[in-house]
């Protein structure tokens, strides 16, 4: 099965890079087989980022979200249903991920199914400055914030594609 | 949709990420007629800090992430003042690539707004229930040229990708020109995806002319006083005053007569622009200094000007492509003239100029200079005069990028303004006058909202490069106050 890893989010807003960062880690660990494309840096919404899917069986997104009802740091597996509370789905104007994956499989034959995207969410807090650095509350989790993505992605992946059970 | 509306505030603001970061708000009267309306942004703090003491070669590459909906201006404006800053001028080659990445982002931005946010309102009738006016809309009534859109925003996303490095955040600009050239290979296939754009642009121009221009009802609407303004315009423009996207460093403002008021180097905009702030934003409102602040109000005697893409084509004297030149005298003559003063007309603009943008990208790559491995000077330090302002034309108007930096070429100080923040007061003027005609006694339906809606989508406001952050959606929540300022109901628009 042909999976796509997306690191999504702003890398000079602060803990909104926390998807990027995981990813970019994930990149180097060299822990998947060469049928999962792993895509740290994307800073894209709405239909650019459905554009992304063509080609692949499943999409795993991993983005900050701001819930307000769980720690910063807390991991969260999200469905296409829940996208709108996400951070970087939507699309600006009036262009919602929901409309944009609808678009996106009447325009393309080859974007995976809904049940085949998933957004695994890293809460964070409203980021009010620009920086190019964690939050030490984000920063001193780092580590477990890893693993916990790496197993919820070794769930999603058939075993085939991880080339190592447990970190 | 319910009709009890005897309230006087309604809020429209975005929600999910945006919550809290932007909203319109209209008030009414406690007759229910419209009596103001504000256009309300929060912005992230500390741009100018963070980029402090980063060399401008490094600037290049983080503006860009400002935006996630326009990077390639942000990369292209500090590109320019990087030059300025290293006193050099880039050769022929570098300049014809840094171009071509300008027109392929205006055709990539234009065709996403048009064909998914502004015709959906102007050709599928009037607006009923919530979702019904989207993108999926015209690929279902319109399938053969939301094919045709989509192949040549692709092939525009390629000529990104082919002279930026990156499709979306181009990190190949540097001072004294680009990193990398193409190949003849590359220049026909440049030339080949120009040709497309040619023929699709035509392709808009003719669903307009079909479509839009042949509905008199619609037209009405374009026409009437509720979405007119007499403002003043400003643009780029070349040495001929004609339309330019990349090069010029000039910029010219016409009246609302389309009279030059004003024409100034890009370096000397502190002297033209100045910058009015309200307690209610944070999103400043940028005015002619010489004109003045007179509040949000349009008019010869009121500094408040329009930029974006009826804008350009009310400043510049004509385009020096044919087809696009040709479209626009037709649009001015169903007009009734120049300078049109529609907001609504923004979008035909537009057409005109991804058909523009289009010829010049097959004029560029038919100039064997463009696969010239002559595309940058080297740059050194001893040459650093410490300050540039970049301009450019981003799809959204005028976009200025202003950097001072210590000897070592750091950054010092920045300023930048952008598109959506030069129409803050157009946008907010435009909102009040369609909420005007819109909504009476306090009484509108969900059309009427929408074409409220349709006078702030006209300007494409990104309010990602305006706020600073790239948080780019905007769906939308319509919230009705009493009399008192109750919230009594709220109405999500998400789609």
């Amino acid at each position: 099965m042909k999976t796509l890893i997306i690191g999504l989010g702003n890398p000079i807003v602060g803990d909104d890079a926390i998807g990027i960062k995981i990813v970019e880690w994930l990149q180097q660990t060299n822990l998947f087989s060469p049928n999962v494309k792993i895509q740290p840096d994307v800073s894209l919404s709405g239909i650019g980022l459905v554009e992304l899917f063509q080609s692949y069986d499943q999409v795993i997104i991993i983005d900050s979200i701001i819930t307000e009802k769980n720690r910063p740091g807390t991991v969260r597996v999200l469905h296409p249903d829940q996208f709108l509370s996400a951070h970087h789905v939507s699309d600006f104007h009036n262009m919602d991920f929901f409309t944009a994956l609808e678009w996106g499989y009447q325009t393309f034959k080859n974007i995976p199914p809904k049940e085949k995207i998933t957004i695994i969410g890293i809460e964070i807090q409203y980021v009010q400055e620009f920086s190019d650095t964690l939050s030490p509350e984000i920063r001193n989790q780092l580590k477990s914030i890893q693993k916990t993505v790496y197993n919820q992605i070794r769930k999603i992946l058939n075993k085939r594609e991880v080339l190592f059970n447990a970190l | 949709m319910d009709k009890k509306k005897t309230k006087n505030i309604v809020t429209i603001h975005p929600v999910t990420r945006l919550e809290g970061l932007a909203k319109i708000t209209i008030l009414l009267n406690n007759a229910g007629r419209v009596e103001n309306a504000y256009y309300q942004v929060v912005e992230l703090r500390g741009f100018e800090r963070f980029l402090q003491g980063r060399p401008i070669e490094e600037v290049l590459r983080i503006t860009p992430r400002i935006c996630g909906v326009c990077p390639t201006p942000h990369h292209l404006a500090p590109a320019k003042a990087a030059d300025q800053i290293y006193n050099v001028e880039p050769p022929k080659t570098g300049k014809m690539l840094r171009e071509i990445m300008a027109l392929a982002h205006v055709v990539h931005s234009h065709i996403l707004h048009y064909y998914a946010f502004a015709l959906p309102d102007l050709i599928l009738g009037e607006k009923s229930k919530p979702g019904t006016h989207n993108i999926l809309g015209i690929a279902h009534q319109f399938p053969e040229v939301a094919k045709k859109a989509i192949r040549a925003r692709a092939y525009a996303q390629e000529a990104q990708a082919m002279t930026g490095a990156k499709a979306t955040h181009p990190v190949t600009a540097l001072p004294g020109g680009i990193s990398k050239g193409i190949t003849k290979e590359d220049a026909e296939k440049l030339w080949k995806w120009g040709k497309y754009i040619v023929e699709f642009g035509q392709l808009g121009l003719e669903v307009w002319e079909q479509e839009v221009r042949k509905n008199k009802k619609m037209m009405n609407l374009i026409n009437s006083d509720a979405y007119k303004m007499d403002s003043y315009y400003m643009s780029v423009v070349d040495d001929d005053n004609a339309l330019d996207f990349y090069h010029s460093n000039i910029v010219r403002v016409v009246d609302s007569n389309g009279k030059e008021k004003f024409k100034f180097e890009a370096k000397d905009y502190l002297d033209y622009i100045a910058e009015h702030v309200e307690p209610w934003t944070y999103l400043k409102f940028p005015f002619l200094k010489k004109i003045g602040w007179k509040g949000l109000v349009y008019g010869p005697d009121s500094g408040i000007y329009r930029v974006n893409s009826l804008a350009r084509l009310n400043v510049v004297d004509n385009i020096k492509t044919p087809l696009a030149n040709e479209a626009m005298q037709h649009m001015y003559e169903v007009f009734g003239g120049k300078p049109a003063h529609h907001t609504l007309g923004f979008n035909w603009a537009r057409l005109i100029e991804i058909l523009h943008c289009g010829e010049r990208m097959v004029e560029l790559a038919e100039d064997k200079d463009i696969y010239s491995n002559d595309y940058r000077i080297p740059v050194e330090k001893k040459n650093i005069t410490g300050e540039g302002v970049g301009v450019i034309e981003a799809p959204r108007g005028t976009l200025y990028h202003h950097y001072k930096t210590d000897d070592e070429g750091k950054v010092i100080k920045a300023n930048i303004i952008v598109a959506t923040t030069n129409n803050n007061g157009p946008i907010c003027i435009s909102v009040k006058q369609a909420a005007e005609a819109m909504v009476h006694a306090g009484q509108y339906n969900e059309d009427d909202l929408n074409k409220i809606e349709m006078a702030f989508r006209a300007y494409d406001p990104c309010l990602a490069c305006a706020t600073h952050a790239m948080y780019g959606h905007m769906p939308m929540v319509v919230e009705i106050y009493d009399e008192n300022k109750n919230k009594i109901r709220e109405l999500k628009r998400l789609n």
